[in-house]
């Protein structure tokens, strides 16, 4: 069951992303590199979430198989997802603060 | 570019908080240049909390007010904004710590009225004993990462006194609000295919330039910034 609901919460999440990259893209807010980037990116993340047996073979590899994997999956899609909205949310804000105060400071100047 | 005695220059300060020293540093800059025939002081009050405003309006420096603390690059991007609508042929940008020696003007502005270069940029390692150790450490690293990341290796990339044609301000789509604004004119140097050269200059470090200067370990936010804007833009 929770591996179900894995699946199905990375394909939702996997989703978002792209769709929202592709319209980023769409709307000149983000370059065809970012959004081919994002979409490979949440590509990969879905492969491990369909098949976290792939996770687990990795871990092992890593640390001597305590089947921890699928959890650090699981963990790591999320905060991957959360990480990358964040930034480019915090990106945007920024720009746009920094545009309008320019455009305030300078009407002032050409008075 | 205008005929030689015709070139407007326009000299952009990023001013915060900066009271104590900035009617100085405006009072010391030049009124006349060779091949230069108007000067424009542009002072970019950047949301400062103390009473630099008041100092500015006692100079013959042109006010810029920013409602808010923007960081250098936003207050030097405003200036540079500015610096176009007045029509100006080349721009300098210059710190308003009083870091810089207003003698080095001229020479930045030379290889640009020469049609030389398009953007010239300062660097204080022609004689780099004057620099203090940790600042040249600094430095240093920054100027490795502004080359893995733009491309192009300059001595000293973080330097606040540049001089820009007015083909480079035009061609340049400068964006980035904190220090990371440095190293991102290199990196739209290199996208636009500017010629850039270095000239030597000086810089005067005093306790108080030396306070305001920018923390070493702000070098992984310039880091994140310049590769975000790499990969994205």
């Amino acid at each position: 069951m929770i591996i179900l609901f894995t699946k199905f919460f990375s394909l939702i999440l996997a989703i978002i992303v792209i769709s929202r990259s592709i319209s980023d893209f769409r709307s000149k807010k983000e370059s065809l590199i970012m959004a081919v980037f994002w979409s490979m990116v949440w590509l990969a993340i879905t492969i491990l979430a369909f098949y976290p047996q792939l996770i687990d073979i990795i871990i092992v590899k890593l640390d001597n198989g305590t089947g921890i994997g699928t959890f650090n999956g699981i963990a790591l899609v999320f905060i991957m997802f959360i990480c990358y909205r964040i930034y480019a949310k915090a990106h945007r804000v920024e720009q746009g603060l920094r545009k309008i105060a320019t455009q305030v400071g300078l009407k002032d100047f050409e008075k | 570019m205008a005929k030689k005695s015709n070139i407007h220059l326009a000299i952009v300060i990023p001013v915060y908080n900066e009271e104590g020293v900035i009617k100085k540093v405006i009072e010391g800059l030049p009124t006349k240049l060779n091949g230069i025939g108007k000067i424009t002081i542009l002072a970019v009050n950047d949301g400062s909390l103390d009473l630099s405003i008041r100092e500015i309006k006692m100079t013959r420096a042109r006010l810029i007010n920013l409602p808010i603390n923007l960081g250098y690059g936003g207050a030097s991007i405003t200036g540079l904004e500015a610096a176009k609508k007045i029509k100006s042929d080349i721009a300098v940008t210059f710190d308003g710590d009083g870091q810089h020696s207003a003698d080095d003007i001229q020479k930045i502005v030379d290889p640009i009225i020469a049609g030389k270069s398009d953007l010239v940029i300062g660097t204080r390692f022609s004689n780099s004993k004057n620099v203090p150790l940790l600042k040249r450490v600094g430095i240093k690293m920054m100027n490795v990462l502004t080359f893995f990341i733009t491309g192009s290796y300059v001595s000293d990339s973080q330097c606040g006194l540049k001089a820009f044609s007015a083909k480079s301000l035009n061609k340049m789509n400068l964006e980035l609000s904190g220090m990371e604004f440095a190293s991102e004119i290199v990196l739209e140097a290199k996208r636009k295919r500017l010629k850039i050269t270095e000239v030597p200059v000086r810089i005067i470090y005093t306790g108080y330039s030396i306070k305001k200067g920018q923390s070493v370990f702000n070098g992984i936010n310039i880091m994140l910034k310049l590769i975000y804007k790499k990969i994205t833009r």
